[in-house]
């Protein structure tokens, strides 16, 4: 048989190695940079990492736990989402050159290596609304990191196992069963990875026919996770602790299996690589003529398969951009990133929306130009997603409701860490409360992190010294809120926190501050309280004598006028064009699509084009939004 | 031979380092106050047995500290930037030099250059010894959702902590389990106990030794035991039995309010797994008893509260006048060949003061009641203005508390084996976040300064984001492991019967 030499082909194997690498390398970027950097941010804003040994210490004592602490040390660099990823993509290039030597394969076979590492890609990019919820520490470098240290520890093995000097080939084969019960050792540290690293090393043993290694990989492999179980941890459950290092995607209710996939993918396509013989090669020029092919192919199916999965809701991807707007107080970039939501947004939309209106002065202008529907969350399973967990401490603070934004930061941290944002937010929970010992907690363990030393520095001077809190004009309106929520009460938001902000301010009448009352003034708008909107517009009106009433308010009155002739409107200026006709042509239209027989949502569809902007639409067909 | 003697050299280097004792600044500004250092143990007294008390200054802008400490003919010098960290054979050599006295301790510290000598300060050291255990259970200072919760001891004479019972050893996420009230018989761990909720519920008992887990909730009649007290020398054990509910401040910073409805006092007898009523007065809220040394008495806290409008619930209702609720401080005596108890007593009445008095614990030598003590309502960790009082059942006189006490919340307190040392739960290092603090309690009923249990980190507190919760004294650790309570806790429970009076 002629051997074909690759030296000789057209296509040269480094452009069989170089080009698959290079779409890799592209594919993840977009992915990572152009399609989610958001969610980047957002989940190292949910993440945690601090420099010292007591947080490595808490991490150590639980199974996997130092490659949770490696994980959410590179975690902290999707800050910046760029640098982020990139680090990413390149442990996954030195993850596959690493497989490469460890399974001694051909350059020819190196972009099948890429399989694994796409299958990483796709299992950090399909997660939506689950980054609020997993629990695995750095769970977007976790996985990357522990393939890595799998196959270096593989690498290593295939070193030890092909020791050609003048050791015996039991000398040899001992050695590399040493090397295996070293990998096992690594277990408390590594978790699963240390199975994976232990079961390929049986498999490239196994090709060699060392059994005595595979024997070991294999005992190892059994007993492990038992003998770590008894003698290490005390923090392990028997059941699960063998997947130490993995996510549990339980929703509550149900574990999401479908999440595990892209890992099952990686673990399998590379022990399937690892089984490929070492000196296979392409015998025949056909087959070297197929294996472009063969390779497109793939790199296609991989790039189909990551885009089927990835995540690609719209609102998601606004929800995240206009809570980091918020967190930075950008509220211009927050209204922006709203529109780039659908049309229906969901309630954390909303009521970000109207955070950012409020802070720019424009709720009575603008707010129901904007849209106030209802959409639910997209999820793929059974995942139930709640305001509170998401953005609710944020949407607390911003409503001065000091307790209740430090109370879900605390709850939320009790379920899932204490990440840099529930400890930011804490922190100015604890400032305008006054609890200046315990914002000093919070911003001294903020001042040992790389991105948040700074913040966490500048507002340490207001712990010293507390008038200065007063120069923070990023608080001011926080502290109008809060200073002026007159009475204590034992109350309980049940989880759900548009309700009762809603009804809380809806409820609260207030003369002191322009602020609050303008804001217990829209939500009497938003709960379609006739009866509650009347005093809080006077009261409204009252505060800002000599201002030209904002429009919105405007239709309210016109509008509540005009329905219940309870309240005298006939002296009040309304805007003739803006209002008065208006409406005027409004209920006139809305009468003629009635009248032509059209059903409730069509009659919805048809005025929403012309008067969805304002409050009458608002009124009449927004009305019992569900929240979550 | 090169590389081998460079790393000698190095490991040489290392160790010398590790040992090393800073030069005291002879250059240094006399500044006349003490240091202010975390944890505070300025003029504090600590038992002979103590482990070493590290400390750090904690002006942010100190790049250095150096600390002389000074024992009769003993003195060391430690500084490791802004922390003073004690090697503990030389702590030893210190305190064996300041047994009934005290060890001097001059702090200097360097700022943009420049060092500043404080004012010396004393650790007292004194003779008596403290329980070489305490544990506690390491929660969140979470509102009403949990996730790991740990009951941990730690030697209170090393750095060592260690782990009883962590609820992730057999359930999380959905079946996640709750773990609370360890509870000890005479401060030894051989009969002991602990609540498990939610899932693999039941109570953890430990009956001389071996192993067993009780389901002491009766339908339609007990609802399930909590805040257990063991007796001291019976396998008795009272609790108290209510339905538990939460709610939360919309402003006060005491931010959440506990309020125990339709609270009870069940007595279980670990021997016959019987449970019997020892008051359930509806108009009276029962709860945390504690027996007397001698196991005559059983003292505990009560609130009436009578459920006046009947247009709303008792649970609406308590909510509208929670602060109206308070407890004083009852006993009733007991019998114990026949396991009865006798007609409860006043002891202190805490509602007529305006106060609320909860926690009570008698010392070892039953001459005195200490509780925890607010304005109102049970769970005094979440009021900020609750103390610790101690009444002298002699004279029926209270101690001056004053040096014992924080402007923030003291809660649970408890005196250890000898008497000697009384602790509590503490929130006066941020309010939020409770640490333990010991005082040493003299012979003659006086309370000195407390100190914070000792960490090898000065800086573990201020960075540690859980509470310690129910500390308690013991004289010895716990023998069972983890993974053989977690073994029992997969199991099913034993079901307790129902006594009637």
């Amino acid at each position: 048989m002629k051997k074909f030499n690759i030296s000789k082909t057209s296509i040269s194997t480094a452009a069989i190695v170089v080009i698959p690498l290079l779409l890799f390398i592209v594919g993840a970027w977009k992915v990572l940079v152009v399609d989610n950097s958001e969610v980047l941010f957002m989940a190292q804003s949910r993440s945690f990492f601090n420099y010292g040994s007591q947080y490595l210490n808490e991490c150590r004592e639980h199974p996997a736990g130092i490659l949770s602490w490696i994980s959410t040390y590179f975690t902290q660099f999707f800050y910046e989402p760029a640098l982020g990823a990139g680090i990413l993509i390149a442990l996954w290039v030195l993850t596959t050159i690493i497989l490469k030597y460890a399974f001694r394969l051909k350059w020819v076979w190196y972009p099948l290596l890429l399989i694994p590492v796409t299958a990483l890609l796709a299992s950090d990019a399909c997660l939506g609304y689950w980054i609020y919820y997993i629990k695995l520490p750095g769970y977007l470098f976790a996985n990357t990191l522990g393939f890595l240290a799998a196959s270096y520890l593989t690498w290593k093995a295939s070193q030890i196992s092909r020791i050609s000097s003048r050791l015996s080939k039991l000398h040899v084969q001992l050695a590399t069963s040493i090397w295996c019960i070293i990998i096992a050792c690594t277990f408390p540290w590594l978790g699963i990875y240390s199975l994976l690293a232990l079961a390929l090393t049986a498999i490239i043993t196994a090709k060699q026919k060392q059994w005595i290694p595979v024997a070991v990989s294999i005992i190892c492999i059994a007993f492990i996770p038992g003998i770590c179980y008894n003698t290490v941890f005390t923090s392990a459950n028997s059941d699960t602790i063998w997947m130490s290092g993995l996510p549990v995607f339980d929703d509550g209710r149900h574990i999401n299996s479908n999440l595990y996939f892209p890992y099952v993918i990686a673990a399998v396509a590379t022990a399937l690589i690892a089984m490929i013989p070492q000196k296979l090669e392409l015998s025949k020029q056909w087959m070297w003529k197929l294996l472009p092919v063969v390779y497109a192919l793939m790199i296609f199916g991989a790039g189909y398969q990551v885009n089927k999965h990835e995540y690609w809701d719209l609102n998601y991807k606004s929800e995240l951009a206009m809570y980091r707007a918020v967190d930075e107080q950008r509220w211009e970039d927050a209204l922006s990133a709203m529109e780039k939501g659908y049309t229906d947004p969901t309630r954390e939309m909303v009521l970000l929306k109207n955070i950012s209106l409020a802070n720019l002065g424009r709720l009575g202008e603008d707010m129901f130009r904007y849209p106030n529907t209802a959409a639910a969350p997209y999820v793929f399973d059974s995942l139930d997603v709640h305001l509170v967990q998401t953005a609710g401490p944020l949407i607390y603070l911003h409503h001065g409701r000091i307790n209740f934004a430090h109370r879900w930061c605390v709850e939320n941290g009790v379920e899932s860490g204490f990440s840099y944002q529930y400890l930011k937010i804490m922190s100015l929970c604890a400032l305008v409360n006054g609890e200046y010992d315990a914002a000093r907690k919070y911003l001294n363990i903020l001042t040992r992190t790389i991105y948040y030393k700074e913040w966490a520095e500048d507002y340490l001077a207001v712990c010293d010294k507390p008038k200065l809190i007063s120069q923070h004009h990023e608080l001011d309106k926080i502290r109008e809120l809060h200073r002026n929520i007159q009475h204590d009460v034992l109350d309980s938001d049940d989880s759900v926190i548009e309700n009762y902000i809603t009804h809380y301010f809806a409820g609260t009448m207030n003369k002191d501050s322009k602020y609050l009352q303008e804001l217990t003034l829209i939500y009497a708008m938003v709960t379609q309280d006739i009866q509650a909107f009347w005093p809080r517009f006077f009261a409204y009106a009252t505060l800002h004598q000599g201002e030209d009433m904002p429009i919105h308010y405007q239709e309210a009155a016109y509008l509540y006028g005009n329905l219940e002739h309870n309240v005298d409107i006939s002296f009040m200026p309304f805007d003739e064009e803006k209002i008065k006709n208006r409406y005027k042509a409004f209920m006139g239209e809305a009468e003629t699509i009635k009248q032509q027989g059209a059903s409730e949502d069509v009659l919805r569809a048809r005025l929403k084009s012309s008067y969805g902007d304002t409050f009458w639409w608002f009124y009449f067909f927004c009305r019992n939004i569900s929240t979550y | 031979m090169k590389y081998r003697s460079v790393i000698y050299i190095l490991l040489a280097l290392i160790l010398v380092a590790c040992t090393s004792h800073p030069d005291v600044p002879t250059n240094a500004e006399k500044v006349n106050s003490v240091p202010v250092i975390a944890p505070d143990y300025t003029d504090v007294t600590v038992p002979c047995n103590i482990c070493p008390l590290n400390f750090a200054v904690t002006d942010r802008n100190v790049s250095d500290v150096v600390a002389r400490l000074t024992a009769g003919d003993v003195s060391y010098t430690y500084g490791e930037g802004c922390k003073v960290m004690i090697d503990e054979e030389e702590w030893r050599e210190l305190v064996a030099a300041a047994v009934g006295k005290a060890i001097s301790v001059e702090v200097f510290t360097c700022k943009d250059g420049k060092w500043s000598a404080y004012k010396p300060f004393c650790i007292n050291v004194v003779n008596d010894t403290i329980d070489q255990y305490i544990s506690y259970r390491l929660i969140q200072p979470s509102y009403v959702g949990s996730e790991e919760l740990i009951i941990a001891q730690r030697n209170l004479t090393t750095f060592e902590e260690s782990t009883i019972y962590n609820n992730f050893l057999v359930s999380t996420e959905k079946d996640g389990q709750c773990i609370n009230c360890h509870s000890y018989k005479n401060y030894h761990t051989d009969n002991m106990l602990f609540h498990m909720r939610i899932a693999n519920g039941g109570t953890m008992i430990v009956n001389n030794g071996s192993l067993e887990k009780v389901n002491l909730k009766i339908e339609g009649k007990i609802k399930g035991g909590s805040y257990p007290a063991w007796h001291p020398t019976e396998q008795l054990i009272a609790f108290t039995s209510d339905i538990p509910g939460q709610k939360f401040h919309t402003k006060n910073l005491n931010k959440i309010e506990v309020i125990g409805e339709a609270s009870d006092m069940i007595l279980y007898d670990v021997n016959t797994k019987a449970i019997s009523i020892i008051e359930d007065d509806p108009d009276e809220l029962e709860s945390y008893s504690t027996w007397s040394p001698d196991g005559k008495w059983l003292y505990y806290c009560s609130a009436h509260f009578e459920h006046t409008d009947t247009a709303i619930s008792i649970e609406q209702e308590m909510l509208q006048r929670y602060q109206d609720i308070r407890y004083s401080i009852y006993r009733k005596s007991f019998d114990v060949k026949t396991h009865t108890f006798g007609p409860r007593e006043m002891v202190y009445d805490a509602a007529a003061d305006s106060l609320s008095a909860t926690l009570p614990r008698i010392s070892p030598d039953g001459r005195y009641l200490t509780f925890a003590c607010g304005s109102y309502g049970i769970f005094h960790v979440w009021h900020n203005e609750a103390d610790i009082r101690v009444l002298d059942l002699q004279t029926n006189q209270f101690v001056d508390m004053t040096i014992f006490n924080s402007k923030r919340s003291e809660s649970y307190p408890s005196f250890s084996s000898n008497g000697r040392w009384l602790m509590t739960a503490s929130r006066r290092d941020d309010g939020n976040f409770t640490r333990p603090y010991i005082a040493y309690f003299d012979k003659s009923g006086k309370p000195h300064k407390a100190f914070e249990v000792p960490q090898r980190d000065p800086l573990f507190y201020s960075l540690f984001m859980k509470s310690y919760n129910r500390p308690e004294f013991m004289v010895e650790p716990v023998n069972v492991t983890p993974q053989e309570f977690a073994t029992k806790a997969r199991t099913d429970c034993e079901q307790a019967t129902f006594k009637e009076k």
